[in-house]
């Protein structure tokens, strides 16, 4: 056997696995030893004091059995991001509610805008129900920039979710009062209006191909500055760094109320009760109307039973009182549509975002 | 939005956290999060997103705590492994694996470790404080930071790469540019460009820095241990001396953590630098104004104590911005943003009055969690100095297998887990030809914000090049840039002439071409 | 020629391949002031120069009993990247566990430690069965089950 000179490090190892096993274990109540007692019990203490959502009737299992085990959401995008706190919210909404039996989790698959997490999803969990993406329509956008190997149409389609519509904002001391005087500066010198938004070809940057094709502006005269996300393009609005941004209307609403950013235009067909005041683009003489949809799909070949079951799951969730308030303090618009219907939009969608990519240079 | 009742708030805020269970939750974020340092690969962001699900059902205070805990946690973990065993295991210990594994080796492993943890403490105190007491301030300081400014201050921390040089100008030239080529792969945002693909789908997320710190280091240490076990005598890093710092540590590490301290703080606050980027422009500022900084690179302690310092002060620097605007700087507050959503609650200027209890027991929490640290770390010395004694086999295999751990938990692909292997053989490369890779991490860190930030002011000023030079601040920082560059050359030009009559001005002056 | 020349040559290899590569970067036909390839060319040119420098200037040669002069143990070095080959290529086919018990037990043998067959064996089971059950148990991330089924 080894000598004592191996005690030392034995030790440290158990230490290092200790450590990580409390770590572990007092995080996930049910699962801790009766050694960590203390701590399950503050946990199970703090469960029970969290306000209680409007238990809602779980669904019961298919026949086959489906599910048994907890259900994967796969956020196809780093942690922090729209998809993510979407499915974050969904996952939550499924658990509390009581819709799902089992256990739901999120998960990310990051990169490419979503077209990895897309071509693992359609590779790796052909036929398994218990794997559901996130997307929505920048995910339309991205594989067409990026000329993925792997499209929608392969996936089973289960349900547009949320909607969020666009806005359109300037620094508080920006010259531009309306839309109008922002177009008017736009139309007379393209590129010295810069507009702050995300990722090239993502939803913020056809808005503002949109609104220049609109406008009668060419264009090789957009001058878009593409930010990593929504917190550093509103670092740039704020500090007047650019003359424009474009971004979801929830994620500035709070810049917006402060008055730290004007809201110019949104980009619904009708002004919106969270933007009080705020004109549509097509009020303001912009013919433009874009909206930002989420939704879900499954890997290809789900059986019959399997994907009624997840829809039904999601048109429960979605009328649950709990998701209904998601919605509001989100400001996210219900644009519930669920399965060949789903399908048949993103054909559509296809289409069109299509169109606009190749016209901004996108796209060949 | 703090009034004049910042005490009062602060007492309240204690009052809140001082409870058997937020304390509870404050020591299992602080064990956590340390736990998640020391581990090479894991970062607190992905922890966080793991642990938000179970934290659902708690009171979002308790989270918060915990989160809080983790956050600082894994800024006072991540030395260990670089300091003892030349591994880092996140991109912002990367630096303090040089002079940390090199004071290892001479025996001042023990030193090297007090000096981060104590360095980490003053600066998460600090940083606190500072958070509380600045942050509109602070706000304001940042917001004036347009692309010029980011631009000048990431090529300053660049020049950082004149002290990491090592012995050869041009092997460090090319690491730079080697890290700065790996920052050039993937999808280029400015425009959706795929770039240096080849077709490869999972290439178009892009290298992370963490995945190329994590290869070049730990999966290339392991390689380098499997090409030179039999030939080399074990290279024994034991302990000499005190595992306390002596007393001239103390007076060299003091200075060095109110330097780094002071840069990491300001970096953190502003979004999109990080704790990277803080780190290499505290060894930067050290290698300036150190008393031992002719020592560094060799297991100076100001190498540690101020990069050390400078990664916790960011982190404490990146809670400004998400607290005060809801502005995530970082990947670990942008999961921080998503969980206070989940509670239904959103960062801003009104969080501050809204949620006065959660947003005062945060901070004072902040506080309890760097005491907690430290009055975890310090013993714990003694113990991570047990590290060593782990023999060399088992202890390379663990980290390998760590390490690829981390990667597949991260992107959930083992796409990734063949590009770790491969950088462990571009790494592996490198030591043996005596490139310095510490470099190459800086410029795959740097790369890709250097190249955006560059467009962003064109595009912004639409091709004005003196952008970079007549707003104050960019000016400011574009001048300290030119003698970041300058300085190391014009010294070499002056040694060398003072050797020789001729000057090779050409060559010394290629180091930035 | 000296080996570092040698290097350099490939440093200038790999510089030419890049701004090769650099061009296959399509420019977008919408307005950037400056476009995805320029900082690419600039870096591509720089480490093709970087090269020629070391090439011209490669320094002394280490001295001999420096590790960078030691000559290597290729075998041992190949055994380690085949076998962390073999773990990424079984991952998901042979499950977390099993794979990692293989890389943890193997490696260790490859970094000679013959002597301890049984002692490494324990060791690899422990290690990987904890953090398979501290990670994929209790944290939730999905490791893959694999054959064996967890």
């Amino acid at each position: 056997m080894q000598s004592l000179r191996t005690l030392p490090w034995m030790a440290a190892l158990m230490l290092v696995v200790a450590v990580t096993l409390l770590a572990g274990c007092t995080t996930v109540p049910s699962a801790a030893p009766a050694g960590e007692a203390a701590a399950t019990e503050a946990a199970t203490e703090a469960v029970s004091a969290a306000p209680d959502a409007a238990a809602s009737e779980a669904l019961a299992p298919t026949a086959g059995g489906f599910p048994n085990k907890a259900l994967q959401i796969m956020a196809p995008a780093n942690p922090g991001g729209g998809w993510d706190t979407t499915a974050r919210l969904l996952a939550q909404a499924l658990t509390e509610t009581g819709i799902s039996p089992v256990p739901v989790e999120v998960f990310n698959v990051p990169g490419a805008g979503g077209t990895i997490g897309l071509a693992q999803l359609v590779s790796q969990n052909s036929g398994d129900p218990y794997t559901i993406m996130m997307m929505g329509r920048v995910m339309v956008g991205s594989i067409l920039t990026n000329d993925a190997p792997v499209t929608l149409a392969e996936t089973t389609p289960l349900a547009r979710l949320t909607a969020e519509y666009e806005i359109v904002v300037v620094p508080k001391d920006s010259p531009y009062q309306t839309m109008q005087d922002l177009v008017a500066a736009f139309q007379a010198d393209p590129r010295s209006i810069a507009w702050a938004g995300g990722s090239a070809g993502g939803t913020d940057h056809i808005l503002v191909g949109q609104i220049a094709k609109a406008v009668g502006v060419a264009p090789d005269g957009i001058n878009y500055i593409a930010y990593s996300g929504g917190g550093e393009a509103a670092a740039a609005i704020l500090g007047g760094q650019v003359a424009a941004g474009v971004s979801g209307i929830g994620e500035w609403s709070d810049f917006i109320a402060s008055g730290e950013m004007r809201a110019l235009a949104v980009s619904s067909a009708d002004p919106l009760e969270v933007t009080p005041g705020v004109p549509t683009l097509t009020e303001s003489g912009v013919d433009v109307v874009l909206l930002n949809w989420r939704g879900l799909v499954g890997p290809p070949n789900l059986s019959d039973e399997d994907k009624a079951w997840l829809i039904a799951a999601l048109t429960a969730v979605n009328a649950s009182e709990q998701w209904q308030e998601v919605l509001a303090t989100n400001g996210w618009d219900d644009v519930f549509l669920s399965g060949d219907e789903f399908g048949a939009y993103l054909a559509e969608e296809d289409t069109t975002i299509s169109a606009v990519l190749k016209e901004i240079g996108l796209v060949q | 939005m703090f009034g004049a009742d910042i005490w009062s708030n602060l007492i309240n805020g204690f009052s809140v956290v001082l409870t058997p269970q937020h304390l509870l939750f404050v020591a299992i974020g602080v064990v956590i999060g340390t736990a998640i340092g020391v581990l090479p690969g894991i970062g607190p962001s992905l922890t966080i997103s793991l642990l938000l699900p179970v934290t659902f059902g708690l009171e979002p205070i308790s989270a918060f705590v915990m989160f809080g805990g983790i956050f600082y946690g894994a800024m006072y973990g991540g030395s260990t492994t670089s300091i003892l065993v030349n591994t880092p295991g996140e991109s912002s210990s990367v630096v303090t694996a040089i002079d940390g594994f090199q004071m290892a080796k001479k025996g001042r492993g023990g030193a090297a470790l007090a000096t981060a943890a104590i360095g980490s403490f003053f600066a998460g105190t600090f940083a606190t404080l500072a958070l509380m007491l600045m942050a509109p301030l602070l706000v304001r300081f940042a917001l004036q930071f347009g692309a010029p400014e980011y631009f000048a201050l990431m090529l300053l921390a660049l020049s950082a790469v004149t002290g990491l040089a090592g012995q050869s100008a041009p092997k460090a030239f090319f690491a730079t540019l080697l890290g700065l080529a790996m920052g050039m792969v993937g999808i280029d945002l400015q425009t959706g460009q795929a770039r240096f693909t080849f077709g490869n789908l999972n290439l178009l997320g892009g290298l992370d820095p963490v995945m190329v710190a994590i290869g070049l280091f730990a999966v290339g240490e392991v390689f380098w241990a499997a090409g030179t076990f039999k030939r080399t005598v074990e290279e024994s890093v034991t302990l000499r001396g005190s595992l306390l710092m002596n007393r001239e540590e103390w007076q060299r590490s003091w200075p060095a953590w109110i330097r780094g301290t002071l840069i990491g703080f300001f970096t953190g606050v502003l979004p999109g630098a990080g704790a990277t980027i803080a780190s290499f422009l505290s060894y930067n500022a050290e290698q300036r104004f150190a008393k031992g900084r002719a020592e560094l690179g060799q297991g100076a302690i100001e190498g540690v104590a101020g990069p050390e310092a400078a990664n916790n002060a960011s982190a404490g620097g990146a809670l400004v911005p998400l607290l005060a605007l809801g502005i995530p700087g970082s990947a670990t507050t942008a999961v921080m943003l998503v969980a206070f959503q989940i509670y239904g609650l959103r960062p801003g200027p009104l969080l501050f009055q809204q949620q006065a209890d959660l947003v005062w027991g945060l901070i004072a929490s902040l506080y309890i969690a760097n005491l907690a640290l430290l009055i975890l770390n310090l013993p714990m010395v003694r113990i991570w100095i047990k590290l060593l004694d782990v023999p060399k086999p088992v202890l390379y295999t663990g980290i390998l297998a760590f390490s690829f751990l981390g990667i597949y938990a991260d992107t959930q692909n083992t796409a990734s887990m063949f590009v770790l292997l491969a950088l462990g053989v571009v790494g592996f490369l490198l030591r043996r030809y005596d490139f310095p890779l510490a470099p190459v991490v800086l410029g795959a860190v740097l790369g890709p914000l250097i190249e955006q930030e560059y467009r962003r002011s064109l595009a912004i000023s639409v091709n004005d090049y003196t952008v970079f030079f007549t707003r104050p601040i960019s000016l400011v920082l574009m001048t300290l840039v030119a003698m970041a560059f300058l300085v190391p050359v014009f010294n070499a030009i002056w040694k060398a002439s003072r050797r020789r009559a001729a000057v090779p001005a050409g060559d010394v002056g290629e180091i930035e071409d | 020629m000296q080996t570092i020349r040698w290097v350099a040559l490939t440093i200038i290899a790999f510089g030419a391949f890049y701004v090769w590569g650099a061009s296959l970067i399509r420019e977008s036909t919408t307005y950037a002031a400056v476009g995805p390839r320029f900082i690419p060319n600039a870096i591509g040119i720089g480490i093709v120069l970087s090269g020629l420098w070391l090439f011209a200037a490669p320094g002394a040669p280490p001295a001999p009993d420096t590790p960078q002069r030691m000559s290597l143990d290729w075998v041992s070095i190949g055994l380690m990247a085949g076998l962390v080959l073999l773990y990424i290529l079984v991952f998901r086919w042979l499950g977390y566990i099993g794979s990692t018990i293989l890389l943890l037990w193997a490696g260790a043998q490859i970094l000679g430690d013959r002597s301890h067959l049984l002692r490494d064996g324990v060791i690899a089971v422990m290690l990987a069965a904890t953090i398979y059950l501290v990670f994929s148990r209790l944290l939730g991330i999905n490791l893959p089950q694999g054959l064996i089924g967890f």
